[in-house]
């Protein structure tokens, strides 16, 4: 009788201490992870930026004016890769966020002038960033030769989106969109223009457009397996505020002959400047 | 404690502390995870707005102007529309120029460099941020830019999930409740039915058995326990049959020992008493001494078989027909005197056997045979089916068949008058059974009334035996 209250005791006892420890843990539990919590909040520390900045500042390296015909090819398929992009600050031989958005307002006023807009009062925005791709890492080209600055104008009736080369502030690659009144269109051998000037001011030398129609133009370089295409991506009117304005959305971009000829465009033999 | 109890707790002891061990990495390491990646994020969108900000920077020629700050307000109200986030900007020397947002918790002299970025994270009641800075700088000129994301909804998601988990492990504990009780039953209960099984066989039932299908540890321990209460079950019967036959084997000894004793002591009492004439006293002399001639062949024949059952009797081959001339040599002389024929013939072959034991056997079955009344006794000894078989046959008055199966028991007697009159006691057969077991052999007795009995007892061959059978007459 004894042993069987004693061994009552022993389960009571037992249960006891477990209804207490259970919820102890629980408590124990929460201590401890609110004490990690508030370590890792009130963290505080440094992480080095991949580049160093002061080394794009002094302009001191001398770097080429212009790409080498190889390098255009590799410029262009690394920047039409598929990879995130990442932001950085300029290194080496790159030019300063001064010198691109310099480089990149005087492109902009250029095809400004193409688009009816050659007067305007002063840009409503500016912005520039430095572009390099994750994976392909410049893709065998020089250091910094991977990298690109997207400098982006807006101005009232026109907006544009410049992809010039981090080292040699050359034109890659124009993104634009152009607003103006119906009556003051512009005839569709602009883009003719725009495309001469495109590649004379990448060191083409003079090229022939070898097609130019209102949704777009075509020219070739001989020399390189690269073409510069505009492309028109939508032409329509467009209703601000009541008045009606006639949107340009116009691309103008690099590509490579051979996907170029397997794309909806056929070259027709040697062509001539349909513009003039 | 039962068993029962600390299983069940046990159990739910350690489902808790492996539960809470894995919810703390599993939550501690989300935790990190979760800041780690809203730091990622908050460093990717300051780049963004670094360079949002030096654009504008730029653009409004700032870092052309480094020397009446209070103008250019405008200029940085513009770059924070821009930017489109809370940012404070620093001069070089570390004044503060421009914030948009709460920036009361800014620390002092922040460690801000072009060539990397500083981080602070804040925490405070419901409120976390990180805070990202560095310097921007152009021609020469620097500015400090920090910018505070907010990471609250993050950090409160860790919280839920914190929450969530704690009611995952309260529901979890109480299903493990639940189904441990059910299991700790199930695993106890064999152990309640083996242990009332067991307190019936201490009760004396015997027969009890375990009823457990099971392949496990329990079920083999119920098969070990079931065949152990058989072994005890039958060493009982065993024991309790050998304590019935120890207390008959006295009982008759007792009975065996009164008759000759009060007969002695009738005659001497008489013969102490009475002035008797010399006829009478012879006579009662006579019957003292028949009576002790009795008691004496009663008490040798005892002895011999108490003997059997303590000694090891160490076997050797030997010649059948050497052994059987040598009985026969010692009880011509009295068989003759009696008028007894006796024949006997064997195969000469070798038995194992222990040479006094085989002799006082055969004695024995001589005696039966010759108080049975018999003229003509025959023994043949031959080979059957590698044994040796001795076969006694005499033509006495032979047994009843219903006492056959008694007939090797101590102290039984077919005809006790006729057994003690030649100082019989009931314990030959009982001794030649006995030695007959001793050789592991067999024994059987035929018998069939006013015909004669015949006995029949088998023994081993010793090896490399065998010769031809001869007749011969005692």
């Amino acid at each position: 009788m004894r042993s069987m209250k004693r061994r009552e005791w022993k389960s009571i006892a037992v249960i006891l201490i477990v209804c207490l420890l259970v919820p102890a843990q629980l408590l124990l539990l929460r201590f401890i992870l609110r004490r990690h919590a508030d370590r890792l909040l009130s963290e505080s520390g440094v992480i080095a930026a991949a580049e160093d900045a002061s080394s794009a500042q002094s302009g001191t390296e001398a770097v080429p004016d212009a790409l080498r015909p190889e390098e255009w090819k590799q410029v262009i398929a690394n920047m039409d890769s598929a990879s995130p992009e990442i932001l950085h600050d300029p290194t080496g031989p790159q030019v300063s966020m001064k010198e691109a958005i310099a480089a990149g307002e005087g492109w902009f006023e250029k095809f400004a002038e193409a688009f009816g807009h050659s007067s305007f009062d002063g840009y409503t925005e500016v912005r520039a960033m430095l572009c390099r791709k994750e994976s392909t890492d410049g893709a065998g080209l020089p250091e910094g030769y991977g990298s690109y600055w997207i400098v982006s104008c807006q101005t009232e009736g026109m907006e544009a989106d410049l992809y010039l080369h981090a080292v040699t502030a050359q034109m890659l690659k124009i993104e634009m969109v152009a607003y103006q009144p119906p009556e003051t269109l512009q005839q569709a051998s602009k883009y003719g223009r725009m495309l001469q000037g495109f590649a004379e001011q990448i060191g083409w030398g003079s090229c022939q457009a070898m097609e130019e129609t209102a949704a777009g133009a075509t020219a070739y370089l001989p020399d390189l397996d690269l073409a510069a295409v505009l492309t028109v991506v939508d032409q329509s009117i467009y209703y601000d505020y009541g008045d009606a304005q006639y949107r340009e959305i116009v691309h103008l971009s690099l590509q490579e002959r051979r996907k170029l000829e397997e794309a909806t465009y056929s070259i027709s033999g040697s062509g001539t400047n349909a513009g003039n | 404690m039962r068993l029962f109890t600390k299983i069940f707790f046990s159990v739910i002891m350690v489902f808790c502390l492996t539960f809470l061990v894995s919810g703390y990495f599993i939550l501690s390491f989300s935790l990190k995870s979760c800041v780690e990646r809203e730091k990622e994020f908050a460093l990717q969108q300051y780049k963004y707005d670094k360079f949002t900000a030096q654009a504008a920077m730029i653009s409004g020629r700032l870092f052309e102007e480094t020397e009446d700050f209070a103008r250019l307000q405008p200029l940085f109200e513009t770059m924070a529309r821009q930017v489109e986030a809370d940012i404070c900007l620093l001069s070089a020397g570390g004044e503060c120029l421009y914030t948009e947002g709460a920036w009361d918790d800014l620390p002092e002299s922040p460690p801000l460099s072009a060539d990397h970025y500083w981080f602070q994270l804040l925490h405070q009641e419901d409120q976390s941020h990180v805070l990202i800075g560095s310097l921007i700088r152009q021609d020469d000129v620097s500015f400090g830019f920090l910018t505070k994301t907010d990471i609250s909804e993050s950090i409160r998601q860790q919280k839920r999930l914190q929450t969530y988990f704690e009611r995952c492990f309260c529901a979890a504990l109480l299903l493990g409740i639940v189904l441990m009780l059910g299991l700790s039953l199930l695993l106890t209960r064999p152990l309640s039915r083996m242990t009332k099984a067991a307190d019936r066989i201490a009760d004396g039932c015997y027969h009890e058995r375990l009823r457990l299908r099971s392949r496990d540890e329990l079920g083999q321990f119920a098969d070990s326990f079931n065949r152990m209460t058989a072994m005890v079950e039958q060493t009982i019967q065993e024991l309790s049959e050998e304590a019935e036959k120890k207390e008959d084997f006295v009982a008759n000894f007792a009975h065996e020992l009164k008759t000759p004793l009060t007969s002695i002591i009738g005659y001497a009492d008489m013969i102490y008493q009475k002035d008797l004439p010399r006829e009478k006293v012879k006579k009662a002399a006579w019957y003292i001494w028949n009576e002790g001639m009795r008691l004496e062949a009663l008490s040798l024949k005892l002895m011999d078989l108490t003997n059997l059952n303590r000694q090891e009797f160490p076997r050797s081959a030997m010649s059948a027909e050497e052994i059987l001339a040598d009985v026969m040599a010692g009880v011509a002389v009295a068989l003759q005197q009696k008028g007894v024929q006796i024949f006997w013939r064997t195969a000469d072959v070798y038995i194992t056997v222990d040479y006094d034991l085989i002799k006082t056997m055969l004695l024995n079955l001589i005696d039966n045979a010759v108080k049975a009344d018999c003229q003509r006794i025959w023994i043949d000894g031959k080979t059957e089916d590698g044994k040796y078989e001795i076969r006694i046959t005499d033509d006495g008055k032979g047994i009843p068949a219903a006492q056959l199966s008694k007939i090797t028991e101590a102290f039984y007697m077919v005809d006790k008058a006729s057994a003690r009159k030649q100082h019989g006691a009931g314990i030959g057969l009982a001794l030649v059974r006995r030695i007959v077991e001793l050789h592991e052999g067999t024994l059987l007795i035929d018998s069939r009334e006013a015909e004669g009995t015949c006995v029949t007892v088998t023994l081993p061959l010793a090896k490399d035996s065998d010769k031809e059978e001869g007749l011969c007459e005692a």
